[in-house]
């Protein structure tokens, strides 16, 4: 039988020969090496799945950011951003403008963790065409957001690199 | 080659630049929505009775505008967008479209021909599908399933 003690003088570590990629360039090889959290990903908003379209959108306008994450116990259950706005909210103002954002968010999102690698990141908004995505932690909680604009920062501080 | 030499060497009309959205500058912010909402795209391009682009509405704009109220939709286009319109030409390295983007805190950047009409929009998406390219083993393994049951897209 197994014991713990013989368990692990057995154990062969599959990934022990495994040689990273090396590139030429520096720009691939930051983006294949580094994580998420080298990105900047905060500040970040939250708002509750209770908070009416009309209050969310204030908190946009007023802090300038096009996109807000959604959680409900912590977790994270959607994002609120502009696209929203046109596709759920713009014509259909009166119905929805007081309705809690839950109603009109985008559910389910495209997410990171937060040791994901950056071409991991730049992948998901290329692939599955998220602007925003979002940076969860092992508990799934809203820890950070990527915007193309902190994706642009990343690409050019390694090209002047 | 790789990346960054890319970057700098290859133009922008390398990229998967999209066919611009435009509408005439007397129309109104609501024919707007429903033009970037049938095209899936965040802005339009305005132009004038000679169809040289005037200035740029985006998603955002429209935003800033229905935080204060509907009225906007009943607004004339002209009267929203921003004169303003960053553009590039075909011929321009790709890297002018990176420095945009990080410089000037701009998403959409037009693409003019040589009699200054717009043939294209670029911006951070075609940006991030660029270098996306360049990643095809994350592109390949990428699980429409993981982390996601959305089918939607957020971003042109």
């Amino acid at each position: 039988m197994a014991t713990p003690q013989n368990a692990a003088a057995d154990f062969s570590d599959p990934l022990e020969n495994y040689d990273p990629p090396v590139f030429d360039d520096p720009i691939q090889q930051a983006l294949h090496d580094e994580s998420v959290s080298s990105i900047q990903s905060q500040p970040l908003t939250c708002v509750n799945a209770d908070l009416s379209v009309r209050d969310t959108m204030k908190l946009m306008v007023g802090r300038q950011i096009a996109c807000v994450l959604v959680e409900e116990n912590d977790r994270l259950v959607g994002v609120f951003g502009d696209r929203d706005v046109l596709d759920r909210v713009a014509l259909e103002y009166d119905q929805v403008i007081d309705e809690p954002v839950r109603t009109v968010m985008s559910a389910d999102p495209v997410y990171v963790m937060e040791d994901d690698t950056a071409a991991r990141v730049l992948t998901v908004m290329s692939v599955s065409g998220y602007r925003h995505v979002p940076v969860v932690n092992a508990d799934l909680k809203p820890v950070g957001i990527v915007s193309p604009q902190r994706m642009a920062a990343f690409l050019k501080v390694h090209f002047d690199a | 080659m790789g990346l960054k030499q890319d970057l700098e060497n290859a133009t922008v009309d390398r990229m998967n630049n999209r066919d611009p959205v435009t509408i005439d500058k007397t129309a109104t912010v609501h024919d707007a929505v429903q033009k970037m909402r049938a095209a899936g795209m965040g802005c339009v391009i305005v132009t004038d009775a000679d169809d040289k682009a005037v200035g740029i509405f985006t998603e955002g704009m429209l935003r800033h505008g229905l935080n204060e109220g509907p009225e906007i939709l009943d607004e004339v286009i002209e009267d929203q967008m921003v004169a303003r319109l960053p553009w590039v030409l075909p011929s321009d390295s790709v890297k002018m479209v990176l420095d945009a983007m990080e410089e000037h805190n701009i998403r959409f950047i037009a693409v003019l021909d040589e009699d200054r009409h717009v043939v294209g929009l670029s911006g951070q998406k075609t940006l991030m599908e660029f270098v996306a390219g360049y990643f095809p083993q994350e592109v390949f393994t990428h699980d429409p399933d993981t982390h996601s049951t959305s089918t939607r897209r957020e971003g042109a």
